[in-house]
């Protein structure tokens, strides 16, 4: 049964409330505490820290995997679903807006990476939705299988690059950014996402076209 | 060819040649030499003077680098570069005042040309010039030697710069051909004026010596040659206010001592000659040691104490707290509508409009705090002794330019294993590398016009003259340990203050009670004896963000003037 498109209703607002709130819990996190410079040292590994934006590309992408399994259980499929996983990503872009704007006052004179970041993590969640998406297919895997191998690919994705090439990581990739890269470490940063996304969203498309014929 | 072609030709061609031998020529002759320290001796960790004397100096020399190498193998090692421009005295020669740290390695000393090229270059060994400890400094010629460890140097060999005195730890005035110029009065004063201790033999020296520098700093006004019960002839004149006769022989003061800034000076009455060796070892019981005047520990107090600037975790959280509310509030128990959506748009909208308003600049979290602190002292001359202290919270290297009146001193720590602390100057800024978490601390010494006076002119009021740019709002005069409380100084006014009643004792504050002025006084009260005569104190504190170098830095300024004030 495919029900109608809608952006955020009461049964899909978990994933944005997640996001909400924990990117929250870590902007506040992200402040540091000290009052005087003698208090800066000890306390430099939270104090203006990138705690939050590693919150914030951490909680976009699981954003990306709850959206893409909320579209598997409504029965969304073909370019239609990758518009609506797309305008709900962008939705939580918006609820971050406010906690982006704060974050200026951690990282000042880095907006243009601010900037980078935001369409980054753009990338990441809807690359995590179409994946979700297409991990969930209800002809193709068990539910619990589907799951467990779409988080194992979540944080294989997060945290095996960071050992070797950071910039391949959602992760590692935030913290270059926020410290400043060439145009070309950029390019690459952004060419992996947007290569995994483009492969995947044409399967999306196919199989979404197979299945209705 | 025809003749007059080749003639031509050869005639060019000598020409060419010639120009190039004679360039060739001048360049080897490019040559100078170096004198480092007092009398060739330096103390590491203190300011020394450096003179150069050239030959052959060529039209386009413009600059001087000092390249210091600093540490070793096991501590690590880092270097110290000053590049300076080449400015010539009248004498011909060149100096400049800059710190020495290590004299394991010999320092490189290259005269530049406007463009950087390097013209000459020459290592000075200091490894034998070192001492240990700060010693007397005599000038001129002495019956016997006044103090263990002294050195001798004759009066051109002076430094003209008062912060080259650093390693002196007294400087005794014997007799002297021609006496010294004004510039090395002046040097001396201001030496005097920071804390040194000048000794002078006068008697019938005191013609040879005679400048009005010298009566200035003086303990006796109107000096005259008498001659003594024993045949010794002996300068008197009538003693200054603050004076203090130590030793008297036949009823007439041979040593009399006055306080001049934060230093002493000691007026022997009869010439270097006339003392036998129980008298000089009198006379070295009587002399006070110099007190540095260092802003260091102050400055490093202060930038520890430097607030921080950064948003409040409070707000971070009501705005989290609006932000999940909105969103229950709105969706958790609704079906979707386009009204929702312009909803939560506007909502979301505002909360980022509200975030970008909040975070303004008091808000903002600095990569770098610096805290620079400016003592003025002024009597009839002025000085003044400048520091900054730097923290880098940036998680990338932060180059940092400090203005600085002269080559800088750099406390260095014991081993250079993390951190760079390699410091470059160039005429007037000093440009450094911090990695996070990195301290850095400089001082300078330099010279200012004593741009405020005071004088007391009755037993209630004052006249007080600014002749600064700026309004310095916190003033006190302090008088013989009593504190009056004066109006803000406005720039360039002359103006007659009433002192009323002295401020209570526990109720004297300069600035906020605790703050930052206060602390740069009590520490400036170690060295200059401010409990005793009259005394302006005034400062002000600034705040300010800079931008540059990849990095944001916060800067406080601490600036205080102590002015000693002269009676009617």
């Amino acid at each position: 049964m495919t029900r109608s498109y809608v952006l955020i209703d009461r049964e899909s607002w978990r994933p944005f409330f997640s996001l909400v709130l924990f990117c929250g819990v870590a902007l506040v996190l992200s402040i540091p505490g000290a009052r005087a410079v003698r208090d800066l040292a000890p306390a430099s590994f939270l104090s203006h820290s990138s705690t939050f934006f590693y919150a914030y590309a951490l909680f976009m992408g699981l954003l990306g995997l709850g959206l893409g399994a909320t579209s598997a259980e409504r029965g969304e499929r073909g370019a239609r679903m990758l518009f609506w996983l797309a305008s709900r990503v962008l939705l939580g872009q918006l609820f971050c807006l406010p906690y982006l704007v704060f974050s200026r006052a951690l990282f000042p004179g880095r907006e243009g990476a601010l900037a980078l970041i935001f369409l980054f993590t753009t990338l990441v969640s809807l690359l995590c939705a179409v994946l979700s998406r297409l991990v969930e297919q209800p002809l193709r895997w068990g539910s619990s299988t589907g799951f467990v191998a779409k988080y194992v690919f979540f944080l294989c994705y997060n945290a095996i690059p960071l050992v070797g090439a950071p910039l391949f990581s959602p992760l590692g990739a935030v913290r270059l950014l926020l410290e400043g890269v060439t145009p070309l470490q950029a390019l690459v940063a952004f060419a992996v996402p947007a290569a995994l996304l483009a492969g995947l969203s044409s399967l999306a498309v196919r199989l979404g076209s197979e299945a209705r014929v | 060819m025809t003749r007059r072609r080749r003639r031509t030709l050869l005639a060019v061609s000598l020409a060419l040649a010639g120009l190039v031998a004679g360039h060739a020529a001048c360049r080897a002759a490019t040559a100078f030499e170096v004198a480092v320290g007092l009398g060739g001796h330096v103390v590491p960790g203190r300011l020394a003077p450096i003179r150069l004397t050239f030959t052959g100096l060529p039209g386009d020399a413009a600059r001087l680098r000092v390249l210091q190498d600093v540490g070793n193998a096991w501590s690590g090692e880092t270097t110290m570069s000053f590049e300076v421009p080449l400015i010539l005295s009248d004498a011909g020669d060149c100096e400049e005042v800059i710190p020495f740290y290590d004299v394991a390695l010999p320092l490189r000393i290259e005269l530049l040309s406007a463009n950087g090229r390097v013209l000459a270059r020459k290592e000075a060994e200091l490894r034998s010039k070192k001492e240990d400890e700060p010693f007397p400094v005599g000038v001129g010629a002495f019956s016997t030697p006044f103090a263990d460890r002294s050195v001798l140097l004759s009066p051109a060999e002076l430094p003209r710069d008062w912060a080259g005195y650093a390693a002196a730890e007294s400087v005794w005035i014997g007799r002297t051909r021609n006496g010294l110029d004004a510039d090395r009065w002046d040097a001396l004063a201001r030496w005097v004026l920071s804390g040194g201790t000048l000794v002078v033999f006068t008697g019938g020296d005191f013609f040879l010596l005679d400048a009005p520098r010298l009566r200035d700093l003086l303990p006796i006004a109107s000096p005259i040659l008498t001659e003594r019960e024993d045949g010794m002839r002996a300068l008197t004149g009538d003693l200054r206010g603050d004076a203090a006769v130590l030793l008297s022989k036949d009823g007439v003061p041979w040593l009399i001592v006055r306080r001049y800034g934060g230093g002493s000076v000691l007026f022997v009455s009869t010439d270097a000659f006339s003392l036998d060796r129980e008298e000089l070892a009198e006379l070295r019981g009587h002399v006070p040691p110099t007190r540095a005047l260092s802003l260091l520990e102050a400055t490093s107090d202060l930038l520890d104490r430097q607030p921080i600037d950064h948003p409040d975790a409070w707000a971070a959280a009501f705005l989290v707290g609006l932000a999940v509310s909105a969103l229950l509030s709105l969706v958790a128990r609704r079906e979707w509508r386009p009204s929702v959506g312009l909803s939560l748009l506007g909502v979301f909208g505002f909360l980022a409009l509200s975030s970008w308003l909040y975070t303004n600049p008091p808000r903002v979290v600095s990569d770098m705090y610096q805290t620079d602190t400016r003592l003025s002292v002024y009597s009839s001359l002025g000085i003044s002794v400048s520091c900054s202290a730097l923290f880098s919270s940036s998680r990338q290297p932060a180059e940092a330019e400090v203005r600085l009146d002269s080559a800088p001193f750099e406390l260095l720590p014991r081993g250079f294993e993390s951190g760079s602390y390699g410091l470059s100057y160039n005429e007037g800024t000093a440009r450094i590398e911090l990695a996070l978490g990195e301290r850095r601390l400089l001082a300078a010494h330099g010279t200012a016009p004593a741009s405020l006076q005071a004088r007391l002119t009755g037993d209630e009021e004052a006249r007080l003259t600014s002749r600064l740019s700026r309004r310095i709002p916190d003033a006190l005069l302090l008088i013989d340990g009593e504190a009056f409380l004066l109006p803000a100084l406005e720039p360039r006014e002359e103006a007659t203050v009433y002192l009323g009643n002295p401020l209570p004792s526990g109720m004297v504050h300069l600035g906020v009670e605790g703050g930052p002025l206060e602390r740069l006084l009590a520490a400036v009260a170690n060295t200059l004896p401010l409990d005793r005569g009259a005394w302006l104190v005034a400062g002000e504190v600034t705040e300010m963000w800079r931008a540059g170098g990849g990095a944001r830095t916060k800067v406080r300024d601490v600036s205080l003037y102590v002015v000693e004030v002269g009676r009617d």
